[in-house]
């Protein structure tokens, strides 16, 4: 019998790259967007975690379109842009979708409460390992309160933010099924 | 399983761990300040900076739009305090021409030297700091313009901080409100030498004033000018509070609201602007007593 190889293999036509790819370049956007927040004077020094938000959220309900990469390139554009601490976020939102991939079939189960309990504490442990690692490089503490402050803000606007991204994806999946 | 797979499950850890290792080993390289690292960073401001101009435009209209009904709402006040405010300012102008006379006299008296010229060049603020790490602001103009690290930053109200980052068409500027901006400053009444820190807070802090200095609250606090880097007598901020060892300042320029800058531009011919340490560019007061100097530097500049 002639030995069958992978030319008989399914072709991959239907690849997830281009989502992967769009993920990355809505975080950036997002992520530059949180930035921009800072022209308001309420937000000055502590723009609320958008993108940590948006990370959540895809790799809550759309895991296969979000590598630890993603989160990395998320992360970098932030830090390069916005940060002192290159590296830093870019670490961060990499255990993010790290611990994602790994509580994700339970959150899943959940209510919504679980999922909020649980990004406030993926915000708190992004944040605090941002604060760790900016002491240990500066040997300086930052002021505390605009830290404090971006947890805070961040938690409160995580519900609106999951409504307002899953309205887009129904919007997206019905315009994808009537085509 | 299959063997290819099991490869591939291989594959994917080390690539995984790699990413891991490279992104943990980039805070450290960051802070090694390498000039490759710092040109990247800078080359990639000037390609994603209009992007970024571009999607804060609908921050900035409706920013702008608030203002604006803000205005409006407490015009007749805004009226009232004008014109007291233009009354006000005319004494002064008078005073300040008086007291230019005044200077102009005594400095061709004393043999001093004029005060740098540096040219003034108008620069937007395309990014306000949206973080608790880091207070720095990417301005519209570069080493096109003529721009260079070290060139000092001002409102008309005072300082906002210095240059770092130079790319062709965009320059970041480190704001004296974050934690690695020292500023070498006096009091204004009194004369004390210090150096304020900032925090990444909405406030400085005074350091390394001498013992015998009693700093007021009110107190304004101007660039001491020391190393050349930056020109004397810029309002840096005003005492807000003396608490033990504490001296907190409140900064002159309104950091949060922040659109069109100054950049002061030429002046610092022989200084090393690419080594901003302080030790390094550092020169004492031209005072003979020790008192009103530095700690740890005597009046010939010399560590103790």
């Amino acid at each position: 019998m002639t030995p069958r190889g992978r030319f008989f293999q399914k072709a991959e036509i239907d690849s997830d790259w281009p989502f992967q790819f769009l993920v990355v370049f809505f975080g950036i956007v997002l992520a530059i967007f949180e930035g921009s927040l800072a022209l308001w004077p309420s937000f000055y020094g502590a723009t609320p975690l958008l993108s940590l938000i948006f990370l959540y959220w895809v790799s809550l309900h759309h895991e296969k379109y979000v590598a630890l990469v993603s989160g990395f390139l998320i992360g970098l554009a932030s830090d390069l842009l916005f940060s002192d601490l290159i590296g830093g976020r870019a670490t961060a939102y990499i255990a993010v979708v790290f611990v994602m991939n790994i509580r994700r079939p339970k959150l899943l189960q959940g209510e919504f409460r679980d999922l909020w309990l649980e990004f406030s504490v993926v915000t708190v442990g992004v944040m605090l390992f941002q604060l760790l690692a900016f002491c240990a490089l500066n040997l300086a503490i930052p002021a505390l309160t605009p830290v404090a402050f971006q947890i805070g803000v961040t938690m409160i606007l995580f519900p609106i933010g999951y409504v307002i991204l899953s309205a887009m994806n129904m919007a997206f999946n019905r315009i994808k099924s009537s085509t | 399983m299959r063997a290819s797979d099991k490869a591939k499950i291989r594959q994917r850890r080390i690539a995984h761990t790699l990413l891991v290792v490279f992104s943990f080993s980039l805070m450290f390289l960051g802070k090694l300040d390498l000039n490759a690292l710092r040109s990247a960073r800078m080359g990639l401001n000037d390609f994603v900076a209009p992007f970024v101009d571009l999607v804060s435009a609908p921050v900035r209209g409706i920013e702008t739009m608030a203002q604006g009904i803000r205005t409006v709402a407490s015009l007749r006040a805004e009226n009232v305090r004008l014109q007291a405010e233009n009354a006000m300012l005319k004494r002064w102008r008078r005073r300040a021409e008086i007291l230019e006379s005044e200077n102009r006299q005594l400095r061709s008296v004393a043999g001093a030297v004029a005060p740098d010229r540096r040219r003034p060049l108008t620069a937007r603020a395309v990014t306000a700091p949206g973080g608790a790490f880091a207070h720095t602001v990417l301005v519209a103009n570069g080493s096109d313009q003529g721009i260079e690290m070290g060139n000092p930053v001002v409102t008309a109200d005072g300082l906002v901080g210095l240059v770092v980052d130079v790319g062709a068409t965009y320059s970041r500027v480190l704001m004296i409100s974050d934690i690695n901006a020292q500023i070498p400053v006096i009091l204004s009444s009194s004369s004390w030498p210090g150096v304020t820190v900032g925090n990444n807070g909405p406030f400085l802090s005074l350091r390394f004033l001498p013992e015998e200095a009693s700093p007021k609250v009110g107190e304004l606090v101007l660039t001491s000018g020391h190393g050349g880097v930056l020109p004397a007598g810029v309002p840096v901020g005003r005492v807000d509070m003396v608490q033990d060892d504490l001296v907190r300042v409140m900064p002159a320029v309104d950091l949060r609201n922040l659109g069109y800058v100054s950049i002061l531009v030429g002046g610092t011919e022989g200084i090393d602007l690419g080594n901003l340490a302080l030790e390094e560019y550092y020169t004492p007061l031209p005072e003979s007593d020790n008192t009103r100097l530095f700690e740890g530097v005597n009046a010939a500049g010399e560590r103790q």
